[in-house]
């Protein structure tokens, strides 16, 4: 009986989950233009939660050249990428996400980054009930964290827009 | 992973420790690594077999053999080499993961065809026996112990027919190495130094050993008194010799002593504790603590940054960290999460495994602003340190060495899945432990599965708003609600 019980619970919750990624406003690309400079956003659904990866890249006569891109090798001896190191999920309000985000954007292997650990933020967006395009992005770090945590190098306070 | 059952490498810090040069000049005996014993191919196989000789239980249960849940330690062994050079033996801790005081270990030992058989060897403990063996404390273990040869699958090449054992007291060490008093000797400074080394024969039970030592092996079984000399035919050659091979603070305890110490030899603590838990609709994150030294730290994180630091390196090590999670007016039930956070199990992870942290003494306190409170402590080291290995993997990134394919397959295939399914999951899922979600019950419940999918070795307690009443919470799906509550006696 208990299977059956979580048989039907299962099919139950993937109707709903599958709803909700349908319904999930944040899937897709978004972008924050600071002078010269874009900082880009890619949210999909993987594994039941939403996924991310971000990039900064500056444009100089329409020609875009990468600052930096969290979706890179592990370091300069491997070839493997990154996992995606934005994990969040979306709220029950269905206009808000949180969860967390590790800032990779540093050079992390060179010297002065010795002194200190990667460590995770939290990241929380919200859509701004003006325009449904645009959303406040939110990172900082969160709860405990060690005396040798690096300064978050990515945008904390923004207002992001939907590109695609 | 290795072998379908769990067998822990985990890095060691020394990785030669002698221990004592014997008085009786029989043995020498010693602490190795697994960096020493690894290249001995031929017990590399033997382990191995072991590995597949073992039978897995169902339910995700450590394998089983004679009734020992499997869980080997293989990154250090006790080395017993007799002085002549003609036998050595390798014993390995067994992490006892059952409701009893009991230790188990696997000895290796060398037979003059070059192999090595392997034999299962019990300490039968009282709960008071055990915490003496803890604390480094020398109790005499000879009528204790009971040995099985672990003849599984042709492991041994000699036959298991019915043989009784012996044992004897072979060798006595008066000191741990660096000249530590045998008493006062802990794991930690000496790689818990057991001053005995005994040696066994396996006799046919018909014959009789000689003198009075016969005996069976089952457990509870008396064995020959100190000083008797088994001279008897051996079933596979002269005597064996093994020493006791505690595992690294694995022990059996009471699981709410952490607390109960703590309080006893910090009382004003619970007062802060209760002080602390007023803050948590602050805007910001506090958290009081202990070191083992008996000073006592205070830390707020600043307005509008959510979050606490502690210190890396404190001088001496943690054994409480408390902490807030807040909810602010502002936006009530959306703040943080009601259990503790992937960030809070890392900083341990970190001082832990940087000596930072004393496992045996820790406890860390969660208060919430959705209103929960809990204790978390350590109760299996090794597995906590095996969970979070993939953070000294983002180490290794950092310093630019490639990461094995294990390494890197660990965090895309265990632990990105294991955190995805119970962390920030999306939308209406079951078992989501989310910043809004406001279900205490729904998100501990997803905590408890996830400490005990993971693996984790530690152990969880609601608390009262007086600090004073524990209840340990466990993941039971037999349980209505799926958590089994023991109050703390
Ligand atoms: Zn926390
Ligand atoms: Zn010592």
């Amino acid at each position: 009986m208990r299977t059956i019980k979580y048989i039907i619970i299962t099919i139950f919750f993937t109707i709903i989950s599958l709803n909700s990624y349908a319904q999930n406003p944040f899937h897709g690309t978004w972008e924050w233009q600071n002078g010269n400079q874009i900082f880009r956003v890619f949210l999909f659904e993987q594994n039941s939660t939403t996924k991310g990866h971000f990039e900064m890249v500056e444009v100089n006569n329409g020609i875009e050249t990468l600052v930096y891109t969290s979706d890179k090798p592990y370091n300069s001896a491997m070839a493997q990428h990154w996992h995606p190191v934005i994990n969040v999920g979306l709220n029950s309000d269905h206009v808000s996400l949180s969860g967390r985000i590790l800032d990779n954007s540093y050079d992390y292997e060179s010297q002065d980054f010795a002194q200190y650990d990667l460590c995770e933020s939290w990241l929380k967006m919200r859509i701004l009930t003006t325009n449904p395009t645009t959303a406040t992005w939110k990172v900082n770090y969160y709860d405990i964290i060690p005396n040798n945590a690096p300064p978050i190098n990515i945008p904390m306070d923004i207002i992001m827009t939907k590109v695609e | 992973m290795l072998f379908g059952i769990s067998v822990l490498f985990t890095n060691c810090m020394e990785d030669s420790m002698e221990i004592e040069k014997p008085k009786a000049d029989k043995y020498s005996v010693s602490r190795i690594g697994s960096n020493e014993f690894v290249k001995n191919r031929t017990l590399t196989e033997k382990l191995a077999s072991i590995g597949r000789g073992i039978r897995q239980t169902t339910g995700g249960d450590y394998a089983r053999y004679d009734n020992v849940q499997f869980d080997l330690i293989l990154n250090e062994a006790t080395f017993i080499e007799a002085i002549d050079g003609s036998y050595h033996s390798y014993t390995f801790g067994i992490y006892n993961e059952d409701d009893n005081y009991n230790i188990n270990n696997i000895v290796l030992s060398l037979t003059e065809n070059g192999d090595y058989e392997a034999d299962l060897v019990t300490y039968t403990l009282t709960q008071e026996e055990r915490s003496l063996i803890d604390s480094g404390i020398e109790i005499d273990l000879l009528d204790k112990m009971t040995v099985e040869p672990f003849d599984i699958d042709q492991i041994n090449t000699y036959g298991r027919g019915s043989t009784c054992t012996e044992f004897v007291e072979v060798d006595r060490f008066e000191n741990c190495a660096n000249g530590h008093n045998v008493s006062s000797c802990t794991w930690e400074c000496c790689g818990h130094c057991y001053e005995y080394v005994y040696e066994w024969q396996s006799v046919p039970c018909d014959g009789g050993g000689s003198g009075s030592g016969s005996t069976g092996t089952t457990p509870g079984g008396t064995t020959g008194s100190p000083g008797t000399s088994g001279g008897t035919t051996s079933t596979s050659g002269g005597p064996k010799a093994t020493a006791l091979t505690n595992t690294d603070g694995s022990s059996v305890r009471n699981p709410c002593e952490n607390m109960n110490e703590l309080f006893i030899d910090y009382p004003e603590y619970r007062q802060k504790l209760v002080d602390l838990s007023t803050t948590v609709n602050e805007d910001h994150e506090n958290a009081v603590g202990v070191f083992k030294d008996g000073t006592e730290f205070d830390q707020s994180g600043t307005a509008l940054e959510p979050y606490v630091e502690l210190q890396l390196n404190p001088i001496s090590e943690y054994i409480a960290i408390a902490h807030t999670h807040y909810e602010t007016d502002a936006t009530t039930g959306q703040d943080t999460y009601s259990v503790f956070s992937p960030n809070d199990l890392q900083f341990y992870y970190q001082r832990l495994k940087d000596n930072n942290l004393d496992h045996r003494k820790f406890v860390a306190f969660l208060v919430t602003g959705k209103g929960t409170r809990y204790a978390l402590t350590i109760k299996n080291k090794t597995k906590y340190l095996n969970f979070f290995k993939y953070v000294t993997t983002y180490k290794k990134w950092q310093s630019g060495l490639a990461a094995t394919q294990e390494e890197t397959d660990y965090i895309n295939n265990t632990i990105v899945p294991i955190f995805d399914k119970y962390y920030d999951m999306e939308g209406d899922n079951p078992a989501p432990i989310k910043t809004d979600n406001t279900d205490n019950q729904e998100v501990l419940e997803a905590f408890l599965q996830f400490i005990d999918e993971a693996d984790m070795g530690v152990n969880l307690f609601s608390i009262d708003e007086t600090f004073t009443n524990y209840t340990q919470l466990n993941y039971d799906d037999s349980e209505e609600d799926n958590i089994k509550e023991t109050p703390c006696g």
